[in-house]
């Protein structure tokens, strides 16, 4: 890799660095190798593997920091390269050389451990699966692992045919706040032939993550979807669901367990082994390793009586994620103020984590420091401060923490048939009462109706007796009166008129005119007409009488 | 025989101390304990942990806020605590909580909230709540109409038929209520960015030019894809989003 960085650099002493990441990795897994510098010129990286393949990836530019001891502002240069090396092996890799006119300037060396690929295991393929065009599953490193361990989890596809492209990929998804981080090449893709289950399959990796789970029990890995093509032809994928079971980490931890599952060490290191007393030395505490290293807490830091923690701890993070988890380091710079005096040994730092190979926890511990401290008869110990208070000082919003008002039991009332039956009910029994009530009152009302109608009907069957015997005797007024009286009477019944009104002739004519009976009116005419002539001045015979008594039998049996 | 009362009192008194000295720290109390030392990460797992068993818990998710403040992480501690304003969005320590996110943030908008305050007054009372209330109002209302029927006296009558008119306003006014409140509480119409920017995509689904920032609130506004979602921004602008990239609320 002969490379020019082209942008000039002034007044600062030479300086060029080397770096990799991640320093782990799997054959194939890609890498970065960046240079950065202060000065330009001709880039020139040593010592490569035989077996290093440059990928496509090439990045340069520039960045300006301030020396924080010289306030001078300093212009770096960087370039940087992805590749990937096609062999297991633990290799040296460097120095870089920047040539620039007759000098050249030298970096260090980087090591990359590179191991064997990740066996990865499939999800459940079923046998209609394995007759399509093309289908996926999830492939994922360990089907087990323990609560805090990361799980290496992808895409995989195969298909009957050589696949063009992918297009509408959805990615796997997981259930809660999951941290999920890219691997290596997991957006490239790279078709082999594969034998899957006997037969002979195109196939390419997509997706790769390292998936950091919480909690324990059963995870869910819900399947992802993509369109595959064959050029213009698109086969839709959806995968199967992978499930995994994360066990609880076994017994109880030890005191100053970290959280951390993988393989961790701590170093310590002070800025000062002689000082005195009321001075302040910087303490830096550093937890290496691989696993899952950015979810680990921040250890307690070990110190003798007389030397107190100054403030918070400046945390620097170092790491990158590759197959085996997140891998580098975290610092944390302590301000450590000494306020006794005399040769004080500091014991030794330990930190414990979670070894999943060994299956228990293990502790790291660092090299015990010895300090020397005059004393300083000016120097008045200070009382220190509660911790608690001075952590709510700083931070006035953690003074509002809640307590827990746990709702597991709370679900959603509304549109649930309980609800349902809780608005109907009462809704439904007033009308159930509305409609009782009617019934009652339209019955009442029946009863007094079929009672006026029995009443009539009586008053009519009397008239009608009155009218015989009255036939025989010499009184028409009498008869004339009656005929009258039960033809109204007859017709009230018929239209069912109350019993305070009495009918009158021309409602009659009405009635009967309107309902189309012209042989019933013209025979009702014919009674009232009779009866009046008879009844003001006309002569009437037993058979006239007889007649119109007829008639009105007839009108009567008409009407019925 | 010698009585075994003694013993027995003996015991419960032993018990009683047992359970008192031993007494269990709930994961709760654990994660919140952790926020006060300042152990963030294991405080935001602890509280992770617990809303996955209890979804609902409120004060988790504002301890969560809490925890992602106390980390600087101020795009998920906007996106825990307006989780709490789902719940109880008229929570004035949660809004103060969220304008101080957004205040470090140094966003583009200053933080407004999702509801004004009569709705959010409205929508504080629960789904539950207002379907109760609603069943409280249809009993009332067929009381009112039983005695619109029973009585003949026309004053009595007109205050039933008053009071019948009222808590049908209020019957169904209660209905409505707790139907939107429950879309409210539990529909994810909204998402918040908690990554430090995220891209934009046009309607080709090619990237455009425009990067939505940490702590933005977006309305979603409809899934186009299997991969983009289309969603507005503060200022009502529109563009698609990466599934992914969006935290929901």
């Amino acid at each position: 890799m002969i490379l020019f960085l082209s942008c000039p650099s002034f007044g600062q002493s030479p300086k060029v660095v080397l770096s990799i990441d991640p320093c782990r990795a799997e054959v194939g897994e890609i890498f970065t190798i960046t240079i950065k510098s202060n000065v330009q010129g001709e880039v020139e990286v040593d010592n490569k593997p035989s077996s290093f393949v440059p990928g496509y990836d090439i990045m340069n530019g520039m960045e300006q920091e301030m020396d924080p001891n010289t306030g001078d502002v300093i212009t770096y240069y960087y370039l940087s390269q992805t590749g990937a090396i096609g062999k297991p092996g633990k290799y040296t890799i460097g120095p870089a050389f920047i040539k620039r006119g007759n000098k050249v300037y030298q970096s260090n060396t980087v090591e990359i451990v590179v191991g064997d690929k990740t066996q990865m295991t499939g999800s459940e393929v079923t046998s209609a699966q394995l007759k399509e065009d093309a289908f996926g599953i999830i492939q994922t490193n360990k089907k087990t692992i323990y609560e805090g361990e990361p799980i290496l989890v992808s895409a995989k596809v195969y298909s009957h045919f050589d696949p063009s492209h992918l297009a509408g990929y959805r990615s796997y998804s997981m259930k809660g706040a999951v941290d999920r981080q890219p691997v290596g090449n997991s957006q490239r893709i790279i078709v082999e032939r594969e034998k899957f289950k006997g037969i002979d399959l195109y196939a390419f990796e997509y997706d790769k993550n390292i998936v950091f789970p919480s909690g324990t029990g059963t995870f869910k890995i819900n399947g992802y979807a993509m369109n595959l093509h064959r050029g213009y032809e698109s086969y839709p994928i959806t995968s199967n669901q992978a499930v995994i079971e994360i066990l609880p980490l076994p017994g109880i931890p030890p005191a100053d367990f970290i959280g951390g599952v993988g393989n961790f060490s701590v170093d310590r290191t002070i800025d000062a082994k002689s000082m005195k007393q009321g001075d302040v030395f910087k303490m830096k505490i550093k937890v290496n390793g691989v696993g899952n290293l950015q979810n680990t807490i921040e250890p307690t830091p070990i110190l003798p009586k007389g030397l107190i923690v100054y403030g918070d701890p400046v945390i620097v993070e170092e790491y990158s994620y590759n197959s085996h988890g997140t891998e580098g380091s975290i610092t944390y710079e302590y301000n450590i103020q000494v306020n006794s005096h005399g040769d004080i040994e500091i014991p030794a730092m330990t930190i414990s984590f979670f070894d999943i190979n060994k299956k228990k926890y293990v502790t790291s511990e660092s090299e015990t420091e010895n300090i020397t401290v005059k004393a300083d008869k000016s120097y008045i110990t200070q009382e220190t401060q509660d911790p608690k208070s001075s952590v709510i000082e700083e931070l006035p919003y953690i003074s509002t923490l809640r307590d827990s008002n746990s709702n597991l039991k709370e679900n959603v009332f509304f549109g649930t048939p309980l609800f349902w039956v809780g608005i109907g009910s009462p809704l439904f029994a007033a009308l159930l009462f509305i409609f009782i009530r009617r019934k009652r009152e339209s019955d009442a009302e029946e009863i007094i109706l079929k009672e006026r109608t029995r009443q009539k009907d009586k008053e009519l069957s009397t008239s009608l007796s009155l009218i015989e015997s009255s036939m025989n005797s010499n009184d028409d007024n009498v008869f004339y009166t009656g005929i009258e009286g039960a033809l109204i009477k007859a017709f009230e019944i018929r239209l069912d008129v109350q019993d305070d009104r009495i009918l009158n002739k021309t409602e009659i004519y009405d009635y009967l005119k309107n309902s189309g009976q012209i042989d019933l009116l013209s025979k009702v005419k014919h009674v009232f007409t009779t009866t009046d002539q008879f009844r003001y001045g006309f002569a009437s015979t037993n058979d006239s009488k007889q007649q119109l008594y007829s008639l009105l039998n007839e009108i009567l049996t008409q009407i019925k | 025989m010698r009585s075994t009362k003694p013993y027995i009192a003996l015991y419960i008194l032993f018990g009683l101390f047992s359970n008192y000295t031993f007494a269990e720290v709930t994961p709760f109390e654990k994660a919140s304990k952790a926020v006060e030392k300042k152990q963030y990460k294991q405080a935001i797992s602890g509280f992770e942990n617990i809303l996955k068993e209890d979804p609902n818990n409120t004060s988790a998710y504002y301890n969560l806020g809490v925890a992602y403040l106390g980390k600087k992480s101020y795009g998920n501690a906007i996106w825990a605590f307006e989780k709490v304003l789902n719940r109880i969005p008229n929570d004035s320590e949660t809004i103060e909580q969220l304008e101080y996110a957004h205040r470090e943030l140094n966003t583009d908008f200053p933080f407004e909230p999702r509801l004004n305050a009569f709705a959010s007054g409205l929508y504080s009372i629960s789904s539950n709540k207002w379907s109760i209330i609603a069943i409280i109002c249809s009993i009332l209302i067929t009381i009112a109409i039983v005695l619109f029927k029973l009585n003949s006296s026309h004053s009595i009558r007109r205050m039933t038929a008053v009071s019948g008119f009222i808590l049908s306003i209020l019957f169904l006014s209660s209905i409505i209520l707790a139907s939107s409140t429950k879309e409210y509480q539990t529909e994810m119409n909204y998402g918040v960015v908690t990554k430090k920017s995220i891209q934009t995509f046009d309607q080709k689904y090619e990237v455009s030019n425009k990067k939505i920032m940490e702590g933005a609130r977006l309305r979603l506004l409809q899934k186009d894809s299997a991969e983009f979602m289309l969603v507005e921004t503060q200022n009502r602008e529109q563009f698609f989003v990466r599934y992914e990239d969006i935290q929901y609320i």
